[in-house]
């Protein structure tokens, strides 16, 4: 096992904000939405952002794969699209004669899936199976991402003819959900002001480094949590599936997910071990996709009832 | 990898797995209805220890009932899961209780078995009556129903609370001081006829309660423990006492009495008085006096054929003795007095009479609360005992001559009836003899030296031996064996003297004692005596002195036939009877039978002097009112202490306790809900930076102690900053509270009752490593 010493706290913590720092200079004034990202990236997840077009869903992605200085892809998705679009064909190679693999826009380290309720169910699943197996297998071989690989979805939440919903087993598999919401008046000036005449993406280059990503990832794992945290942890998880307002509750892998990014939030404080604080500002972000509730299945509505649970359980 | 310090160790306490990870509450109650019956054997014992207070015991039956009504009600409603859940069952046992006092208390009330429109009214009636008894009567007294009713309907409240506090709230130890609510009541009303046994029954009673939960869970180490130590406890409680010498007997006290002063009877307390062994010096005090009179207590006069009592008196708080006493009833101008003073010092009497030579005129050093009757001129502390006084009497010493108390007129009976009076009951051989006695006296003071003289004849022997009373019955014997001491002596002589038509009473106090010098005296508790005053119109109360022996000396001049026949064959009146004569020798003749009587009789003791049961018991009343008021903040303190104190670990987690409790006392409540963090955070506003850094620093500590697995000990508040914090924090808050929120939150504080937040329990051992990527382990 490998140990987590201070410096290395400090160390993680101070390429997490540098990277913050630099996404912020990009994204103004959305500070939550960044700070998401950015715990999702290092607890190993995937990120769903849901909103409205043009509030910087796929900015926000593409700045995630600037600073950390890995290879960054889209894909958008229609109803149209297949799986082979996404994952890579093998193709005959005549000269050789043989198959020859050719990758598909998956194979990078940060996935932009634009839009992806608008693609068929099985386009879907091909990409949810790469995002859960960390590979991706065409005609019984299997191709490994590249590490780190992380998808970042984005669903449009309105305009919803034609589309496919992600179902809940699918929703999931996403670590976190957010939206990314409208700007302030006073970000929005300054964008008008800086995003006409320049690409944001254009000044940010890379603070980190792949490799230390994955170390990160790596490190993260030993943060400290107490059997104190985790029951408390356990017991959030119970309330949603008691809750008489919630029709499916969280399932077993919320919480493991939970306190993945509880343990990278706990490292951006600069603590070696988890608090219940940690878990509680992240519970909605992590919980609220994946719960269902009885009536209607508002984002809004969800994230209430996630923090509902919230000030109910008892933090031990 | 270096380890960073509070990673590598992971502590896992296997019991915080769980919610109900406190071992200890983890039990399964093997015998439910044992804490029923260890409560209902408690108060049992408790009402054992009550027993001194009765002479008989059917007062037992009915609190036998109410006690075993009400512990097997709430041992059958607490079966019933919803009413154990909601605790419902002491109100059902109120409502028993109540019945059940009406039926045993009321029954009149309860005509066809329902409380009738009336019967509350007749149960509060009846308890009046009770409170009237607890007034009037010494201890032991008869139970009456009155006084039954208290017993049984304040045992049956504290069985109430008690079996609430066992059953319900699992709390013994509160109901065990509920028990010493019950031990005060013989303590105050029948001190000293409290033995080893009631002690040890009220000692039992808290063992055994202290011992419910263990019995019902059957943990054996700690009961084992416990019985142990309340065994020791209970053998020093009752072993030590009897080691110790002997401690003078003090003298009985009625339980109080209607005005706001009662009176000891110190005619009762004669007999054990004169043990030869009680020679300890009750007081000294130097006169020039050549007659050397006794020196007086009081007058008992009231008599019931059983029991001599002193004549009740109408209290005047402004009958100040240091303001100066009026001239003695029934002294004419033309009889001799002689002014005299004496100087006394107390050395060992604890009365609530002022001894005193007759007639005082006024009294220098004493405080204003010594108030005087104006018809016996007794001098009676109003709430003061005579413990340590040290006064100047002066009196008049009224020295009638013989001839004077031979042409007395005889007195108008009307006006003395009490003084006259004897029961019907009281045995016709005090009047024959007395006549037989007396035949051929022609005047007052004839019948006075003959009845003096025959009891001063060979017929009759000085004898402590005597019967135990100077009731008819025993002067009946005493007439028949001719054997007794001053109790009968003076019993007799007053009660024939009555029979004959003379106003007659019993002065009690202590013979002139025993020379020490110039006009010096010393007097010994074993120096009590008692004596016939005799009314003489124109002489007032006139000492006669019919005891042979003992302590008692010879007559005093007016009344000595046989050298001092000379002036007269009568002697008028020296008013009251002991101003006149003096002489140190009085000494006294053993009245001790009486005292038995009085205390059955002692319904109405004379109010004549002494306050002090109705005192104590007021004054004690507000004293434990008082105690129980600060139990809960003392305990509260003791709990504050104990929290922010201790080691490091133990203190981090105290002080979030601490103020949780401190949130909680103050009716705001603790969100549980919320991170240490976010408590942090609310309540940091408003405290001084000093105080803020501390609480950081608490919270900090306790994270990395619950969630870190150890807290770096030096950051740990100490105990003198957590306490400066912790009154920091009420200090912010007290503004936004009422007077009256501050101070239940500091009388009452709930956090002793509610359950406060508990952090990790520090006292756990860490267990080895707990490797945290088994979390991660499971991830899909």
């Amino acid at each position: 096992m490998t140990a987590l010493g201070n410096d290395h706290i400090t160390h993680i913590q101070s390429v997490a904000q540098k990277s913050r720092a630099a996404m912020n200079s990009v994204l103004d004034g959305k500070d939550h939405a960044v700070r998401t990202a950015l715990i999702t990236l290092f607890s190993g997840g995937h990120l769903l952002l849901e909103d409205v077009p043009g509030v910087g869903k796929t900015l926000l992605a593409k700045a995630l794969g600037r600073v950390v200085g890995g290879s960054v892809r889209r894909v958008q998705f229609t109803p149209d699209l297949l799986p082979s679009d996404v994952v890579g064909v093998s193709i005959f190679n005549q000269e050789t004669r043989s198959f020859e693999f050719r990758a598909g826009p998956v194979f990078a380290n940060v996935v932009i899936a634009d839009e992806i309720n608008r693609a068929s169910p099985k386009t879907q699943s091909a990409m949810l199976e790469c995002m859960a197996e960390n590979q991706a297998s065409v005609d019984g071989t299997t191709y490994r991402m590249p590490q780190p690989f992380m998808v970042v979805a984005t669903q449009n939440p309105v305009d919803m003819e034609g589309t496919y919903s992600l179902p809940e087993a699918q929703r999931d598999r996403f670590t976190a959900r957010i939206s990314i919401g409208y700007p302030s008046s006073a970000a929005e000036i300054d964008m008008l002001d800086h995003h006409v005449e320049y690409d944001p993406l254009a000044q940010t280059s890379a603070v980190t480094t792949l490799d230390e990503v994955t170390q990160a990832r790596d490190l993260i794992r030993h943060v400290q949590a107490s059997p104190e945290l985790r029951a408390y942890v356990v017991s959030l998880l119970d309330a949603t599936r008691n809750d008489p307002g919630i029709a499916l509750g969280s399932s077993p892998r919320a919480g493991v997910q939970l306190l993945r990014t509880a343990k990278v939030l706990a490292v951006l404080g600069g603590r070696g071990y988890v608090t219940p604080d940690d878990v509680q500002s992240l519970a909605v972000d992590v919980l609220s996709h994946r719960i269902v509730p009885r009536e209607g299945d508002d984002p809004q509505l969800a994230a209430s009832l996630v923090g509902d649970v919230l000030r109910r359980v008892p933090v031990r | 990898m270096s380890a960073g310090p509070t990673l590598t160790q992971t502590p896992s306490s296997p019991a915080a797995d769980g919610p109900s990870a406190d071992g200890a509450t983890t039990r399964h109650d093997t015998a439910p209805w044992l804490p029923a019956v260890c409560t209902a054997l408690a108060m049992l014992l408790a009402a054992y220890s009550v027993s001194a207070i009765f002479a008989d015991w059917a007062w037992l039956p009915p609190t036998l009932v109410m006690i075993v009504l009400v512990v097997g009600s709430g041992a059958l409603l607490r079966a019933i899961p919803v009413v154990r859940a909601t605790g419902s069952a002491v109100l059902a046992q109120c409502v028993l209780a109540v019945l059940a006092a009406l039926y045993l208390c009321a029954p009149s009330a309860m005509p066809f078995g329902v409380p009738s429109p009336g019967a509350f009214a007749e149960l509060f009636s009846v308890l009046g009556s009770g409170i009237d008894d607890i007034y009037a009567t010494t201890a032991p007294a008869p139970s009456t129903p009155g006084f039954t009713a208290i017993l049984v309907v304040g045992i049956g409240l504290i069985t109430i609370l008690i079996d609430g506090l066992v059953a319900d709230l699992r709390a013994p130890k509160i109901g065990g001081i509920l028990l010493l609510l019950i031990w005060i009541i013989p303590v105050f009303l029948a001190g000293p006829h409290l033995s080893w046994h009631h002690f040890a029954a009220i000692g039992c009673a808290f063992v055994v309660l202290m011992l419910s939960h263990y019995l019902a869970v059957r943990v054996r180490r700690a009961a084992a423990f416990s019985v142990v130590a309340g065994a020791v406890a209970l053998v020093l409680g009752v072993g030590l006492p009897m080691l110790l010498p002997p401690v003078a007997q003090r003298p009985q006290q009625p339980l109080g009495q209607p005005e706001d002063i009662t009176v000891i009877n110190p005619f009762l307390d004669l007999h054990a008085d004169l043990d030869q062994s009680n020679d300890q010096v009750v007081f000294t005090y130097s006169t020039d006096d050549p007659m050397a009179p006794p020196i007086r207590l009081t007058s008992v006069s009231a008599f019931d054929g059983t029991t001599w009592m002193p004549e009740p008196f109408d209290i005047d708080p402004f009958a100040v003795a240091a303001d100066g006493l009026p001239r003695p009833e029934g002294v004419s101008a033309d009889t001799p007095v002689v002014e005299r003073s004496a100087q006394i010092s107390i050395e060992d009497l604890d009365e609530q009479h002022l001894p005193a030579p007759y007639a005082p005129s006024s009294v220098d050093g004493v405080e204003r609360r010594w108030i005087y009757d104006p018809s016996t001129l007794t001098i009676v502390g109003n709430g003061v005992l005579s413990t340590d006084a040290e006064y100047t009497v002066d009196y008049r010493s009224v020295e009638p001559t013989v001839d004077q108390l031979v042409e007395a007129e005889p007195v108008d009976g009307d006006e003395f009836e009490s003084a006259l009076e004897l029961p019907d009951d009281v045995p016709d051989v005090i009047h024959t003899t007395a006549e037989e006695v007396t035949a051929g006296s022609e005047n007052q003071w004839e019948t006075a030296i003959a009845l003096q003289d025959w009891f001063r004849s060979d017929e009759f022997e000085y004898s402590l031996d005597a019967p135990a009373d100077a009731s008819g019955s025993a002067l009946e014997d005493f007439l028949r064996d001719r054997r007794g001491y001053c109790v009968q002596f003076s019993g007799a002589m007053t009660a024939m003297s009555r029979s004959l038509g003379i106003p007659a009473r019993i002065g009690v106090g202590f013979t002139a004692g025993t020379p020490t010098g110039d006009d010096e005296y010393e007097v010994r508790l074993n120096q009590a005596h008692a004596w016939p005053e005799l009314y003489f119109e124109g002489a007032g109360w006139v000492r006669f002195e019919p005891t042979p022996g003992g302590p008692a000396g010879d007559p005093p001049p007016w009344a000595d036939a046989s050298g001092g026949d000379e002036g007269s064959e009568e002697e008028t009146s020296s008013p009251t009877e002991a101003p006149a004569e003096e002489t140190e020798a009085a000494q006294e003749t053993p009245p001790a039978e009486a005292e038995a009587e009085e205390t059955e009789a002692a319904e109405d003791t004379e109010p004549v002097s002494d306050g002090a049961p109705a005192w104590i018991l007021v004054t004690g009343g507000a004293v434990l009112l008082a105690l129980l008021l600060i139990v809960p903040s003392v305990a509260r303190i003791f709990v504050r202490r104990s929290r922010l104190s201790g080691g490091a670990a133990s203190r981090a987690e105290g002080l979030w306790e601490e103020i949780a409790a401190t949130a909680i006392d103050e009716g705001r409540g603790w969100d549980r809900s919320r991170t240490l963090r976010d408590h942090e955070q609310r309540l940091a506003t408003g405290l001084e930076s000093d105080d803020a850094q501390t609480l950081a620093r608490a919270s900090d500590a306790a994270e990395a102690l619950r969630y870190g697995g150890g807290a770096d000990e030096r950051a740990v508040p100490s105990t003198d900053e957590s306490t400066r914090l912790v009154a920091a924090l009420r200090g912010t808050r007290a503004q936004d509270m009422g007077v009256w929120s501050r101070i239940r939150a500091t009388v009452l504080p709930r956090s002793l009752v509610q359950q406060v937040p508990r952090g990790r329990d520090v006292s756990q051992k860490p267990a080895p490593e707990d490797s945290t990527a088994r979390t991660d382990a499971g991830h899909g």
